[in-house]
């Protein structure tokens, strides 16, 4: 069962071994007016981190996401993930960098619905320049661990909310990457949907992959190793140590 | 063929990257695949968008080959089995043994395959039993003897003859001359013959057979009477000649060779002869075939124009590529950011989206074949044809009986389908490049594209800085490299649209980019008044349809930029209903969310649109020309006799002449060469030309007043061009004046050059007018009149020259009402004027298609916002209207913008270079265009606004691309 309860705001210190450090990271759209996004926000992920971020619409969770990952870039601060400075990676080096590196999951899935969910598995490990038959394998092997190998030649029109995002987890995870970024991964699913969706990711990082996740959904956040809790473009509270999180069900 | 290399070396090229790309990135491949056959109809409209570029290049291709092909099998039908000639520059006679000599020539015998001697003239025939007559027909002496060398004549009949059983006094005619005076076997006809004293040799002979136009019976392919050497001396008063045609042996170029080996045999063989030392060796069928194949014809505007329209299409066909690749790029955005965020670089979206692209190019050039051929067929036979035939105005095929043969060289085709190709894939990658630039985290959502105030990249300065430099040497070379192509023009445009990109962000959007429009369009003006001013007109001509695209997209930028002003006019009907206004407003706001796109839209409608206007407007101004002539002419009708210096006319005619003018006229056959602009080296053709003498009678009341239609510019009014034709006997007046021309005759002693000054839309002079001075050199040709006829009033001039043809019959007198004339001229010009407006009928396709597509595209798009408005209360009705309001606007700003750049095109081109005429334009043709394109945008945007509004609004919210 996913608890609905509030999550209790995460106050892990900073991971020892962090993969993503954030210092500092400011970022602001300029559109007529401008708007600060991101007010020096301090962030940290460790190795095998499951961390979750919340906080109301507009607060920046998503830029966040969004500048921690290269999708955008920031106005002032630094980013490290594992190791690399994001901001001094061009587009093209940083476009490799994410390719390597992470994965990502989206709300609306953003599977391709002209390519067959397998053949939308294997799009990172063609784009990493993998031989098409190990490809194609792999990415079956990927939807068969989540249980999707008899949808595999299915479009996604084909199929229902949860497999699509499940299929979309099975992109993000096929090349092994070492973060996985999620945004509010159960946003369209059903209650159903949703279930199964937050017990794949939690499986998941138990297996030992790093996530963060952007969500609204306070029983999703709680499920969880941290929870950040953002407004205005800040962080609220300082992080405090962490506590044990287990699946509920 | 340098153009099929350039093409297809770039087409291999490009598809050689497109497969490499396809076969290391497979999923590339796949994607495009998939894509393009995910909706089949939509991609079959997309590929129906880009088949432009192939079909635009292969009418422009088919109509060239098909002049070419006409002018070439003319030139060696014209000549047949003759290679050689030998005559005296004067067309003088001489002793035929002559030709006796040539042919006992061991070496002229081994290398030749005929010799002849014979008569070449001009003269008026009149069938006696007809009743009808026609002059400036070709009569050939021909010696029966030796004609078998040449070919047998062939009959229409089937029979075939050299001519040895004509009985003396008979003749052969050619089937033009017999279907011009209907002369059937037997008839007798009377040959007049000009003299240079104005006393013709007159003779009467029967028509023992008229010829079948192939073989030698097509010789001059013109209105010919063949006769006999024997009753030729008898017409002529003599058995001397005055050509020698040498025939060579083989076929086509093989001939051609042999001729060129045999030239110089001949010249050394009548070196021997003295009365030879003034007789010219002409390799006449290789020269005339030269120039045909090159072209060095500057009257004949066809394929120029042709070439002109074809680029406009063309650019059309780009501009519209460009904004349907942006359009599927746009609807695929959110998409194709996901494939960035997993990983895909830009580059590596580049290729994605050029993989799809030239899946679409490939077939669309391919298919593109099917519609330019149509076209092209439709254009030959319809206009080109109509015209009367190859290079109608003037030029090589002049006097010559030809008609444009639809050609289409497998070089054409393949031509087309490479450069199509190549140039759709262009657009392709112009537009992959300008849309793959995105925000991801932005475009994975589909919101709007933060703005970016992050500093250009070190390449991108570099890049434009590199702009700017070749924008500053194209405006300020003084001596572009090649002539003609208008650089300043080009460099202006750069910098000013460098100018607007550098203000991006520093000014409102909208005043920077009406103000981008606003200057491109006074920059393309300013250029073309520049251009005008002190260039000739082919470069001129180029600098306007430079200037064309480039108003009708700079004003459409300002249009479209300001379009938000008819919210008022949406607000005052919102007055009205608070719904119309909704709908107004959403149109409006659609249109003017891209501007750029938008303004390419509207552009391209414009841009064609303006053409048609232009075409429009000298259309009626030449019907008004025509309207003013045919009023102020002082003159009812035309009598032309080529071979009597006067006309006597019976006591009951002359009673109903009030005044009549008679001018002497000499007729030129023979070489001429045509350079335009003056200096320019240009090719000999033969040519038939009247030569009008200026005397004090003509100047006191020329047929056509004295306002001139076209004046050379170094005169400042048309007295001052007059005074120069009357008082130097370098400049004359010729009918087919084309700017800056001179025209270089064979007199008897010589080359003899006479710059044109100027014409007077003149068709009852047809030909070269000139002081006495002037036309001296031509003494020595054949002398006769042109008589010009004032009725008295009440005396019908139809009825009058009805009576003057008849009495004049046996003179060869070709009589003609002046009323007719200026018609038949009118419809010959609005068929010739009719090629573009075709070619501009087929462009606005492309404006049409462009606008459905781009409709079907943005339902695609907002089918989620159209379920949103479905869903907040919008009616079926109301949807349909949105997107129909949509395309309706699109395309007034179009026609806006294009009938304002037409008219100011057309107001500036006429002033520049047409005196004295009035402005006008054809308000019900420009009407019924404007109405056919409102209903084919009608047509083409109601089905997809219908699909859209016939989709349910839950289904729509649920829709994800």
């Amino acid at each position: 069962m996913i608890t609905t309860q509030e999550p209790e705001v995460a106050r892990a210190e900073a991971p020892e071994r962090a993969i993503v450090t954030a210092h500092r990271v400011r970022k602001v759209y300029r559109s007529g007016t401008e708007v600060e996004a991101l007010r020096g926000v301090d962030f940290e992920v460790g190795r095998g981190e499951m961390v979750a971020v919340v906080g109301p619409s507009g607060s920046g969770k998503t830029t966040l996401l969004n500048c921690l990952s290269g999708l955008e870039r920031i106005d002032g601060g630094k980013i490290l993930v594992d190791g690399a400075d994001m901001e001094k990676l061009s587009d093209n080096a940083r476009t490799g960098y994410r390719a390597r590196h992470m994965g990502f999951v989206f709300q609306a899935f953003n599977l391709l619905p002209v390519l067959t969910a397998v053949e939308n598995v294997e799009i990172p490990l063609l784009l990493l320049g993998q031989r098409p038959r190990p490809a194609r394998e792999q990415a079956m092997a990927m939807l068969e661990t989540l249980g999707l190998a008899d949808r595999a030649k299915h479009r996604p029109d084909m199929l229902s909310g949860g497999e699509q995002q499940r299929v979309a987890v099975a992109r993000a995870l096929v090349h092994q990457p070492a973060i996985v970024w999620a945004d509010e991964p159960t946003g369209n699913l059903d209650t159903e949907g949703t279930e199964v969706v937050v017990e794949l990711l939690i499986r998941l990082n138990k297996e030992g992959q790093t996530m963060v996740l952007v969500t609204h959904n306070p029983a999703v956040a709680g499920r969880a190793q941290r929870t950040v809790r953002m407004r205005d473009g800040r962080i609220e509270a300082p992080p405090q140590p962490a506590r044990s999180t287990a699946p509920t069900s | 063929m340098k153009g099929l290399l350039l093409f297809g070396g770039l087409f291999v090229v490009g598809y050689g990257i497109v497969v490499l790309i396809a076969f290391r990135r497979p999923l590339f491949a796949r994607i495009a695949i998939r894509e393009a056959t995910r909706r089949p109809w939509q991609s079959a409209l997309v590929v129906a968008g880009l088949m432009i570029g192939s079909g635009a290049i292969l009418v422009s291709q088919v109509i060239q080959n098909s002049t070419d092909d006409s002018l070439i099998a003319g030139a060696f039908q014209s000549w047949g089995r003759v290679d050689l000639t030998v005559a005296a520059p004067d067309n003088g006679y001489f002793d035929p043994a002559l030709a006796q000599t040539l042919t006992n020539d061991p070496q002229v015998r081994h290398a030749a395959a005929g010799v002849q001697a014979g008569i070449e003239l001009v003269g008026s025939v009149a069938d006696l039993d007809r009743g009808s007559n026609k002059s400036f027909v070709r009569v050939i002496g021909f010696d029966p003897a030796t004609q078998g060398s040449f070919g047998r004549f062939r009959l229409v009949d089937g029979a075939q003859t050299s001519g040895e059983d004509l009985k003396s006094g008979e003749v052969l005619i050619g089937q033009s001359l017999a279907t011009a005076i209907a002369a059937r076997v037997g008839d007798h006809l009377r040959v007049s013959i000009g003299q240079p004293n104005g006393d013709a040799k007159t003779g009467d002979v029967a028509v023992a057979g008229v010829l079948d136009p192939s073989g030698p019976g097509s010789y001059g392919l013109r209105p010919a009477v063949f006769v006999p050497t024997e009753t030729m001396a008898g017409l002529i008063g003599t058995h001397r000649v005055n050509i020698i045609r040498i025939a060579a042996p083989g076929n086509g170029q093989a001939e051609l060779d042999a001729g060129h080996r045999l030239a110089p045999i001949v010249v050394g063989a009548l070196r021997t002869a003295a009365e030879a030392s003034q007789l010219q060796v002409r390799e006449a069928k290789a020269e005339d075939i030269t120039a045909a194949r090159q072209q060095q014809d500057p009257g004949n505007a066809t394929s120029g124009i042709t070439n002109v329209l074809s680029g406009v299409v063309l650019l059309a066909g780009l501009v519209l590529v460009v904004n349907l690749m942006a359009t599927l790029v746009e609807e695929r955005r959110p998409r194709l950011a996901v494939l960035r965020a997993l990983g895909l670089s830009r580059l590596g979206l580049i290729a994605a989206l050029c993989t799809e692209g030239a899946l679409y190019s490939l077939v669309a050039a391919a298919l593109g074949i099917v519609p330019g051929l149509l076209v092209s067929w439709a254009l030959v036979a319809v206009t080109v044809r109509g015209t009367g035939g190859v290079g109608a105005g003037s030029g090589i095929a002049l006097g010559r009986d030809l008609q444009v043969q639809l050609s289409v060289r497998p070089a054409s085709a393949a031509l087309a389908i490479a450069a199509g190709a190549v140039l759709t894939l262009a657009g392709v990658v112009l537009a992959a490049v300008l849309r793959s630039g995105m925000t991801i985290a932005a475009a994975i959502r589909d919101l709007p594209e933060p703005e970016n105030m992050a500093r250009a990249s070190r390449s991108r300065r570099v890049f434009q800085l590199g702009l700017v430099v070749a924008s500053l040497v194209a405006l300020l070379n003084p001596a572009p490299a090649v002539p003609g192509v208008p650089l300043r023009t080009l460099g202006g445009v750069g910098l000013i649209a460098l100018a607007s990109v550098a203000m991006r962000g520093r000014m409102p959007e909208r005043a920077r980019l009406t103000g981008l429009g606003l200057a491109l369009t006074a920059w393309a003006f300013i250029g073309l008044a520049i251009a005008f001013s002190t260039s000739t007109s082919q470069s001129a001509g180029i600098d306007l349809f430079l200037a064309i695209p480039v108003t009708a997209l700079g004003l459409s930028l300002a249009v479209v930029s300001n379009v938000r002003l008819l919210e008022t006019i949406a607000s005052v009907a919102g007055d009205a209903s608070g719904r119309l206004r909704g709908t107004l407003r959403l149109s409006l706001a659609y249109l003017i969310r891209r501007p750029l796109r938008a303004s390419l839209t509207v552009g391209t409608l414009a841009m064609l649109l303006s053409v048609i206007v232009l075409y429009n407007v000298f259309i009626a101004n030449f019907a008004n020309q025509m309207r003013q002539s045919d009023a102020r002419a002082p003159y009812d009708i035309s009598v032309s006799m080529p071979a009597q210096r006067s006309m006597v006319l019976p006591p009951a005619i002359q009673a109903q002449v009030a005044t009549f003018l008679s001018i002497p006229t000499r007729t030129y056959l023979g070489s001429v060469q045509v350079s335009s602009p003056a200096g320019t080296p240009a090719l000999w053709h033969q040519e038939r030309l009247s030569l009008y003498e200026l005397t004090p009678e003509l100047v006191r009341n020329p047929p056509m007043g004295s306002g001139m239609t076209n004046r050379r510019r170094q005169f400042r009014n048309d007295p001052s061009a007059w005074r120069s034709v009357q008082n130097d006997p370098g400049w004359v007046f010729w009918t087919r004046f084309n700017t800056d021309v001179t025209l270089t005759f064979v007199g008897p002693s010589g080359s003899v050059t006479r710059s044109v000054a100027g014409d007077f839309g003149d068709p009852i002079l047809d030909g070269i007018i000139g002081s006495s001075q002037a036309l001296a050199p031509f003494g020595n040709l054949p002398l006769g009149s042109t008589v010009l006829v004032k009725a008295k009033p009440g005396v019908d001039p139809h009825a009058l020259a009805t009576q003057i043809r008849q009495a004049l019959l046996p003179e060869g007198a070709e009589v003609t009402a002046i009323p007719d004339l200026l018609r038949q001229r009118q419809v010959a010009f609005e068929l010739f004027a009719s090629v573009p407006v075709l070619f501009m009928r087929m462009g606005i396709v492309i404006g049409i298609l462009s606008l459905a597509i781009l409709a079907l595209r943005a339902v695609v798009q907002r089918r989620r916002s159209i379920g949103v408005l479905r869903a907040l209360g919008y009616r079926r009705g109301e949807v349909v209207a949105g997107v129909v309001t949509e395309a309706a606007l699109t395309t007034t700003c179009g026609v806006v913008v294009g009938v304002v750049t037409g008219i100011a095109a057309a107001y500036l081109y006429l002033n520049w270079s047409v005196t004295a005429t009035p402005f006008g334009i054809d308000v019900g043709s420009l009407a019924g265009t404007l109405g056919l394109i409102y209903a084919a945008v009608l047509l083409a945007t109601v089905g997809p606004a219908l699909a859209a509004a016939r989709t349910p609004p839950a289904q729509a919210l649920r829709l994800l691309e």
